[in-house]
């Protein structure tokens, strides 16, 4: 037994002594060619590796049927570098980021954006973090021109629809499709990004917005103090109205401003911030019509005055609101829905109580609570999110 | 039929039902729970498997002094199958594509322990080894139209298996706990593989290194100087994350263990037989 412990001892001490020489694993991952990633480090900061533009949305969301759908990582990069360029608008001095600013969850501060040559143009920029997930919520990878459609009067069915749209627009970048794929070709960095993307280095105007269609796709926002209490309370149970219980994370306010939002406003802006109730509405900005909105594209004149049903993820910081941008503040938007809501002859049903407008009159704890609440929409890690920030160094 | 057939039919039986589920991430070898009573006894053992993965193992053990042993195994592994790019894909959605792939996996280890013998007629075989061995994977990713996408890590597993065995007639059962410690230390990956996968792969790689407990279960049928056997070797693992790595598998074998010192005994009584 003793030449047992002599022999075996010292072996096991060993094994135990090279086991304890802890260590980490060292991966190489490897993507762009070394003479690619060094001339692409001119001009850009892109990581390395490939950014992971995927999205597993949380629960009380996939519950709904929505999920974010295949985003092609290599499509996204290079869309990410032709979001952020310059070089795609007439005079050089406009990116789709001028209108969509990251850290005001893509949108534009302005009330109606400018855009070449500072022409100004005729609506609102739309907050592209106002959305979980751009393919999620619109799915028009999925649908196609009938999937839910783009802009304030519905008239783009796809992302890359609606981004040809914007470059081409003269008063946003004022590109034709020879312009987009001329600048393309002459800026040394895209060769390599598009030997990634698309096995070769040809430039074309589809290649071009598919790109920046699937990094749009890509934006999303989900993180927000709401939805880590809605995940925790409703989880997958988006049936038995658990949106109603009181979120254990939230303050008292916020819990009032919830119950508030969901007895007058979910009906069309949705319970969960999900999808919206109503693709489209009139919500009484005017007594007439003023622009057309989707009733412009469809010539149907009960639709005249309506407009997209925007989601509110992000609202707070993506003032002025409405498609025009007349209103500067929250406050000045719940005024409107408490007091000023006019009677248009296309008025939603929601906002009306028989041919009358619907007067809320929200006293000012019920206004500031329903704002309380709007601020906890707001997801902070998207504004901070590395992988959809200005990669030009 | 003899009795012998009907054993070696129900075993094969058993193989083929019995779910081996691999990962391409770990799969564990047939712990190897030594035979040898005696100095100076030893055994060669084969062992195969089949379906989506197939491969071999082969495995020896050698007791230089009483009380002692060596053990030196060897296992290759081939697997295939396909993997989701992304998650999703529930009706009415399109299922998200699919990747194919195909690897192997080589794992060679060396060991040394301790054995003796328990029970009122030393039926019982107990022993503890300690193990250091170095695993090797390689993977392709096959897509249509694109060039093949290439993965590959290395690993070290150092082990300690407390085992005991049970003879009883021709029948022997064993059971053994591995506890190992898995560190995994080189790998060069194509960061182009479908994003999910890659996401298991630093996952691995965060993970590492890590400790698990397997469980070998064998029941063998004995008609000198060879045992049939088969193994199942399962990774016991308590971390859900190690969960997610789909590390938990479970590895089922048949093995023909050859025992040398009966296969000399064997040649010396058919040489005595001779002689008379
Ligand atoms: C000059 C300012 C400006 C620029 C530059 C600009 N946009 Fe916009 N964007 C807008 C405005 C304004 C709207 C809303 C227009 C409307 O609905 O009529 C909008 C709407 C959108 C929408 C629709 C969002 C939705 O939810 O319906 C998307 C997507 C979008 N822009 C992407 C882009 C991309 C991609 C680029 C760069 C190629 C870009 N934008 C450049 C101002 C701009
Ligand atoms: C009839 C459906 C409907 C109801 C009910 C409704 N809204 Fe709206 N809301 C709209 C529409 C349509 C717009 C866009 C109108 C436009 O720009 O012309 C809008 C716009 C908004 C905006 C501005 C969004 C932006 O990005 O500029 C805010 C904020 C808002 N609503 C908050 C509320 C609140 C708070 C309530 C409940 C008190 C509410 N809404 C009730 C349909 C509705």
């Amino acid at each position: 037994m003793k030449k047992i412990l002599r022999l075996g001892l010292p072996f096991f001490a060993a094994l135990l002594l090279l086991a304890a020489c802890k260590q980490k694993a060292d991966f190489e991952y490897y993507y762009y060619e070394p003479e690619d990633y060094a001339l692409l480090s001119q001009y850009l900061n892109l990581p390395s590796k490939p950014d992971n533009y995927l999205t597993k949305l949380p629960k009380h969301l996939e519950a709904q049927g929505l999920f974010a759908r295949a985003v092609d990582q290599d499509k996204a990069i290079l869309g990410r570098v032709l979001f952020y360029d310059k070089n795609l608008s007439k005079d050089g001095k406009v990116n789709c980021a001028s209108c969509h600013r990251q850290e005001i969850a893509f949108s534009d501060d302005k009330p109606v954006s400018r855009g070449v040559f500072d022409r100004v143009g005729t609506r609102n920029s739309i907050a592209l973090g106002s959305v979980l997930n751009f393919a999620a919520y619109y799915g028009t990878d999925l649908f196609g021109p009938s999937g839910i459609p783009f802009f304030w009067d519905n008239r783009a069915g796809t992302a890359s629809q609606q981004n040809l749209a914007t470059m081409a627009n003269p008063l946003e970048m004022d590109m034709g499709h020879n312009d987009i794929v001329n600048a393309v070709r002459t800026q040394p960095y895209y060769a390599p990004l598009f030997r990634m993307a698309y096995g070769d280095e040809t430039v074309t105007v589809q290649r071009v917005s598919e790109s920046i269609a699937n990094f749009i796709n890509a934006i999303g926002s989900f993180r927000s103090k709401f939805d880590r209490e809605a995940e925790r309370t409703i989880g997958n149970d988006t049936w038995s109205n658990r949106e109603r219980l009181d979120f254990a994370g939230f303050t008292a306010a916020e819990n009032r401003g919830k119950r508030i939002y969901l007895d007058n406003c979910a009906s069309c802006h949705s319970p969960v911030q999900g999808r919206p109730m109503k693709m489209y509405a009139n919500n009484g900005l005017d007594a007439t019509t003023t622009d057309q909105g989707v009733g412009g594209i469809t010539k149907n004149p009960f639709e005249m005055g309506m407009f997209k049903v925007p989601l509110l993820r992000n609202i707070a910081l993506t003032a002025p609101y409405m498609h025009d941008g007349r209103f500067a503040t929250l406050e000045e938007v719940i005024d409107h829905y408490s007091t000023g809501i006019k009677a248009h002859p296309n008025l939603s049903m929601e906002l009306r109580s028989g041919n009358q407008p619907r007067r809320f009159n929200f006293t000012a704890q019920q206004k500031s609570d329903l704002i309380a609440f709007l601020h906890t929409l707001t997801d902070e890690e998207l504004l901070k999110d590395k992988r959809f920030s200005n990669p030009f160094k | 039929m003899s009795r012998a057939y009907k054993v070696v039919l129900a075993i094969g039986l058993a193989a083929s039902l019995a779910a081996c589920t691999s990962s391409r991430f770990y799969t564990p070898n047939t712990v190897n729970l030594p035979t040898m009573s005696q100095k100076g006894e030893g055994a060669l053992s084969g062992a195969t498997f089949f379906g989506s993965n197939s491969g071999w193992e082969a495995q020896a053990s050698y007791s230089p002094a009483q009380h002692v042993g060596l053990m030196v195994n060897y296992f290759s592994l081939n697997y295939k199958g396909s993997i989701a790019g992304t998650s999703g894909g529930f009706f009415p959605f399109p299922p998200p594509p699919q990747t194919n792939f195909e690897g192997r996996m080589r794992f060679g280890e060396a060991g040394l322990g301790l054995y003796r013998h328990a029970g009122k007629n030393r039926e019982y075989l107990l022993s503890l080894f300690g193990a250091a061995g170095q695993g090797h994977a390689h993977n392709l990713y096959i897509e249509p139209d694109v060039p093949l996408k290439e993965a590959t890590w290395t690993f070290w597993r150092y082990s300690l298996q407390p085992g005991v065995r049970l003879q009883h007639r021709r029948l022997s059962f064993g059971a053994s706990f591995r506890f190992s410690y898995v560190q995994y230390t080189t790998g060069r990956i194509d960061a182009r593989i479908p994003r999910l996968e890659l996401d298991r792969v630093e996952m691995l790689e965060a993970q590492s290194p890590m400790m698990f407990w397997e469980v070998l279960w064998t029941v063998g049928y004995h008609f000198r100087p060879i045992t049939v056997s088969l193994n199942t070797t399962g990774v016991a693992l308590g971390k859900k994350s190690l969960n997610d790595l789909n590390l938990a598998s479970n590895h089922v074998s048949l093995m023909a263990t050859l025992n040398l010192h009966e296969l000399k005994k064997e040649k010396q009584s058919r040489g005595k037989r001779k002689k008379k």
